[in-house]
């Protein structure tokens, strides 16, 4: 299985997603590639392009003799403008740069990434580096005769063409809106162990005993010589996803002194707001089962129609006295 | 084995041995590259890629799971990527560009061909007429690097000499100027397409004041008697250069054009519609451009009779407006070849039509 790339299970919140619709018609959510990482994945290139280019005057102008020399300016014009279509193309989107820092371009609508795709976007990289780069930094050279009032213009214009990725959301530069595409990131998630698939708790409805339950006969526990926590439809209604998502987080966090620590701030809070009176002999034992059995219970819900975002939501009673409390009470916060 | 007959725990008991195999893929293909990959993993790809987008849409409706969720989501990603990644190669692109599309856009294009052209007449017409009636326009039209002496200071014979170069005859120098000639005009070239962006104006004035100084020159040695020697001078490769930047500038302006008027479409839709088809004209132009720098570097230094010179700008001139007009014509009808961006883009939304390999 893959290397994990990023703290497992936690939906990075900061990223931008871009939902395209495959040909298959199912939406999926791609992650718009951060302007840092396209700015360090460019600088690496750009830094591979100068080497090349410094390599192939200094072989040649060993030879000193000028029919070599113009090899030279024919190799820069050439990595200049066909490096990135060259990898893009061989590579799937990717160059060296992209490669390192996990990114890819791809059709922004979804369809199949084109070759004149590629070479569009490729071929407007000058007026996005060069020029305002010149405008900035020598703007005489581009206008000599430029009046007072139209340098400044005329930078500030350079500096929307080249900073344009930070004025939409999608961080598309020119050649991206020009070609069609977009860079996405790539990262790569491994499947980790279904938790619940491991837990000794179970569900009933003894509390409650009026309405179907999935799990009446659950917690047997053939297997286990402990039989699990039991928790009833009241507890398990105290709670929504949001929670059970963050409670997942801190389950699958590595152990430590510290995490234990936590754990048990966050046994203590669920316990007293669900109203658990029952000995709890091992932290993540307890939660793991809560866990567990909490998400057997939102699932069901979520099977009936019923999706319950977090503790705010619903129509739960034993929700509603919380409803006043300002801010969220996160269990993962202790 | 738990008592717990959870949906979503059963469903990835299921289905886990079919995502770890389309991981197995991917990373085959990463490795290898789509071409080299076994036959049977090739056409287990797109099979494998949909069950996992089916387990995505399931798992999105009954599981809570949010490393399952996220893990789905990134492998269906990863299988898409993949799936609809680049899938032409290179010479094939090419040779079909060579003798179907590239002619067969300049066509398409021609009332944008036209204007570039106006335009660069216009500017030509303006600097002839400008230095006629007062040589020291001149100065102000034709930069001092640019011009190399060629100014109205300059004595008739210092003219000729430069229109019959004799130094340049060793090949060394002569392919220096080549190689430099074909990246600096390329890289205008490429300067003028991509500032179409700018709604086109910058288009309009490079082409305008490219026409200015051939005007201008064309002047300055008609005021010495040398009309008929610069244009054998200019046009041997000035035929294959200048329509080289006409078409950059068409080019240019077709995307200023799906910027200010993008008809139907929504603004981006429109431009990228136009920027694939208007950025392989550029790319073309780049080609013309290193022929240009050929003719220009080697043939004009080395040949000197102006009834010769004149001949290669009637063949030149010949053998692009053939091209331009007659080769390619039945790429129009037939439009399966496999670049064919156009009716992709028209349906909003609608993704692209071609299936996985």
């Amino acid at each position: 299985m893959s290397a994990v790339t990023r703290p497992a299970g936690a939906a990075a919140t900061e990223r931008t997603i871009h939902r395209l619709i495959t040909p298959e018609g199912v939406p999926l959510d791609l992650e718009v590639a951060l302007a840092g990482d396209r700015l360090a994945a460019f600088l690496i290139d750009a830094l591979i392009i100068l080497g090349a280019c410094l390599l192939v005057f200094f072989l040649t102008s060993l030879t000193g003799k000028a029919e070599f020399m113009s090899l030279g300016l024919i190799a820069f014009f050439l990595l200049r403008n066909f490096y990135f279509m060259f990898f893009e193309h061989r590579w799937q989107g990717t160059t060296l740069g992209k490669r390192s820092r996990r990114l890819r371009v791809i059709d922004a609508q979804g369809g199949q990434l084109t070759v004149e795709a590629i070479i569009v976007r490729n071929l407007t990289r000058d007026i996005e580096i060069f020029l305002p780069l010149i405008m900035l930094l020598a703007p005489q050279a581009l206008w000599p005769e430029a009046p007072f009032w139209a340098r400044p213009l005329a930078g500030l214009w350079g500096l929307v063409l080249g900073l344009m990725p930070l004025f939409n959301r999608q961080r598309r530069r020119v050649g991206d809106l020009v070609a069609g595409t977009m860079v996405i990131a790539t990262p790569q998630v491994a499947l980790l162990g279904d938790l619940a698939a491991t837990a000794t708790a179970s569900a009933t409805a003894s509390a409650t005993n009026t309405g179907p339950s999935p799990d009446d006969e659950a917690g047997a526990g053939a297997a286990r010589p402990v039989r699990g926590h039991v928790f009833s439809r009241a507890q398990l209604s105290v709670y929504g996803i949001y929670e059970l998502q963050v409670l997942e987080k801190v389950l699958r966090a590595p152990s430590s002194d510290e995490m234990d620590r936590q754990l048990a701030a966050i046994r203590d809070k669920i316990c007293a707001k669900i109203g658990y009176s029952e000995p709890v002999p091992h932290d993540y034992e307890f939660l793991k089962d809560f866990y567990a059995a909490q998400r057997a219970h939102l699932e069901s819900r979520l099977m009936l129609g019923e999706r319950r975002e977090d503790k705010f939501a619903g129509t739960d009673p034993a929700a509603q006295e919380d409803g006043s409390k300002p801010g969220r009470n996160k269990p993962g916060q202790a | 084995m738990s008592g717990f007959r959870m949906k979503s725990v059963e469903f990835r008991r299921e289905r886990e041995k079919d995502w770890a195999e389309l991981e197995r893929l991917i990373a085959e293909a990463e490795k290898k590259g789509l071409q080299n990959m076994s036959a049977r993993d090739l056409a287990a790809l797109p099979v494998h890629y949909r069950a996992a987008l089916s387990s995505l849409s399931v798992a999105r409706a009954i599981s809570l799971d949010a490393n399952l969720l996220l893990y789905l989501e990134n492998l269906s990603n990863r299988a898409f990527i993949k799936i609809y990644g680049v899938r032409h190669r290179l010479g094939e692109v090419f040779l079909l560009f060579l003798n179907r599309r590239f002619p067969a856009e300049i066509r398409a294009f021609r009332w944008l061909v036209l204007l570039a052209t106006l335009i660069l007449a216009l500017g030509a017409v303006s600097g002839y007429v400008q230095v006629m009636h007062d040589p020291d326009n001149y100065y102000n039209l034709v930069s001092v690097d640019y011009a190399q002496g060629r100014d109205p200071s300059a004595s008739t014979e210092e003219l000729r000499e430069v229109l019959y170069d004799q130094d340049a005859t060793f090949w060394g120098g002569l392919a220096h100027f080549t190689s430099f000639l074909f990246t600096h005009n390329s890289q205008v070239g490429i300067l003028c397409f991509a500032l179409g962006f700018a709604l086109g104006l910058p288009t309009f004035y490079l082409l305008f004041i490219t026409g200015q100084i051939l005007g201008a020159m064309s002047a300055l040695h008609h005021q010495h008697g040398l009309l008929l020697e610069f244009l054998a001078w200019v046009f041997p490769h000035g035929v294959t250069e200048l329509s080289a930047i006409i078409i950059c500038g068409a080019a240019g302006l077709a995307l200023a054009r799906a910027l200010v008027f993008p008809g139907r479409r929504r603004r981006l839709a429109s431009l990228a519609a136009m920027g694939r088809r208007a950025g392989l004209m550029v790319l073309g132009a780049v080609g013309m451009f290193a022929v240009a720098a050929l003719i220009e570097g080697l043939f004009r230094q080395l040949v000197h009779p102006v009834p010769i010179r004149l001949a290669v700008v009637a063949v030149t001139a010949v053998l692009w407006a053939w091209y331009f007009t007659r080769v390619g014509r039945a790429g129009r009808l037939d439009p399966a070849g496999p670049v064919v961006p156009e009716d992709r883009i028209v349906s909003e939304g609608r993704p692209g039509r071609e299936g996985p390999p």
